[in-house]
């Protein structure tokens, strides 16, 4: 379960979350909806703890994300999914390579266990055959469907 | 009014120097920390250190070549050229060779380090790096510590090498001081203890590279506003910032070992 309370971020002086308070129970599809620069990717990054509030804090399944330490924090990403706006592809590394990186540097999968996981992603995302193609010579919903595999590929 | 700006200006600086000590020693840790990334290492010695050769090479010939024209010039107002060998290689080995070697380095290398972290950190892939999970430290900044250091007295020994015989292509073949002069009263002078000297500066000026550098691109979004103009400040006070604090660190250096 994720609890939002009373969640409070600004910039320069420039209040983007106002006391932001919400939940979200266990298998609940949650849709997060608002005008554009309305805080919506801010508060997703409290979430991740990729951003510290202000005032208010951020738990999920009875754990402060706010107030955590790095230790706890990687723990709790272990278990994550996050698809970035961007993608957030590595770009010195082609389509096979990003979605491959989280499972080579944290599993200790053999090669082929790991080629087949990808494989499989990126069929399931529709970008079979793209796999050698480099971030900068795909296309924006290409980089989109690559980094959802990527955030899949390790079964969060 | 002035007062309050002047504290809330000084309050941020100070903040900023702290951010940074946090940096380097974040940077430190994780250095001494397994698992180390080799094959990240290797590339960035591979960038930092196997690209700037033709470039090292180039400046210290020539530095070395101005060295022979300008020592010959002085020396032979008190007839002492004989002594060029002494007087280059000295410059060189001690001052010259690292200072100017480490300031290529920032030019080329320092500002691409910067450059390239300052376009990961706003295209959020050192955010996509943390929520897999993985350490940035681990995988950006210590490797170009490694590198740095590993690279950078190479690179000064190559930059001295090749200036020692530039100056003797002037003041050997061009001014007629012989090669058993030049060579001999160099062996005879220069000693090891200026060697180490130039080795420690080097080692030196590789952490301030790696260090500058990899904190402006890492902080690029924070410091120096978001978006390609963040970056291009970024990497500008990379630069300045590495050259900046080479040549004051050059100086204690030069006054602890002199």
């Amino acid at each position: 379960m994720i609890k939002i309370d009373n969640l409070q971020k600004s910039f320069d002086g420039h209040d983007v979350l106002k006391g932001i308070s919400f939940e979200v129970g266990k298998g609940q599809v949650f849709a997060l909806v608002g005008g554009s620069g309305g805080g919506k990717s801010v508060l997703l990054k409290h979430v991740a703890g990729l951003m510290k509030p202000d005032r208010g804090s951020v738990t999920v399944d009875g754990k402060e994300i706010s107030g955590s330490g790095q230790k706890s924090l990687r723990a709790f990403r272990e278990r994550l999914g996050f698809l970035f706006q961007g993608g957030a592809l590595f770009d010195s590394l082609n389509v096979f390579d990003n979605v491959a990186f989280p499972l080579k540097e944290k599993s200790k999968l053999s090669r082929d266990v790991i080629r087949e996981k990808v494989l499989m992603e990126l069929e399931n995302v529709g970008l079979s055959g793209s796999e050698h193609r480099y971030p900068s010579q795909i296309s924006g919903g290409m980089v989109k469907r690559a980094a959802l595999a990527r955030a899949l590929v390790e079964d969060p | 009014m002035v007062t309050r700006k002047l504290g809330v200006l000084t309050l941020e600086y100070v903040r900023r120097m702290g951010a940074m000590g946090v940096f380097f020693l974040k940077t430190l840790l994780y250095t001494f920390a397994p698992p180390l990334k080799i094959s990240r290492c290797l590339k960035q010695i591979q960038f930092i250190g196997f690209q700037s050769i033709l470039l090292i090479a180039l400046t210290g010939g020539f530095s070395g070549m101005v060295l022979g024209f300008q020592g010959f010039y002085s020396l032979s107002r008190f007839g002492s050229d004989a002594f060029l060998g002494p007087m280059v290689g000295l410059a060189l080995i001690k001052e010259l060779g690292p200072v100017i070697a480490a300031l290529m380095v920032t030019g080329r290398a320092g500002s691409a380090i910067a450059a390239e972290i300052g376009i990961m950190r706003i295209s959020e892939q050192i955010d996509a790096l943390e929520l897999m999970g993985l350490n940035p430290y681990r995988y950006l900044m210590v490797p170009n510590l490694i590198a740095a250091l590993i690279c950078l007295p190479l690179l000064t020994a190559l930059f001295d090498v090749v200036g020692i015989f530039g100056g003797y292509l002037i003041g050997g073949k061009l001014l007629g001081v012989g090669a058993g002069t030049y060579f001999g009263e160099m062996a005879h002078y220069v000693e090891m203890k200026d060697v180490l000297e130039g080795i420690y500066k080097s080692l030196s000026f590789g952490v301030i590279i790696a260090w500058v550098s990899c904190f402006k691109g890492y902080y690029s979004g924070i410091y120096t506003g978001f978006g390609s103009e963040g970056v291009s400040k970024a990497t500008t006070q990379a630069v300045v910032l590495s050259s900046v604090l080479i040549l004051v660190w050059d100086y204690f250096m030069t006054s602890i070992l002199f």
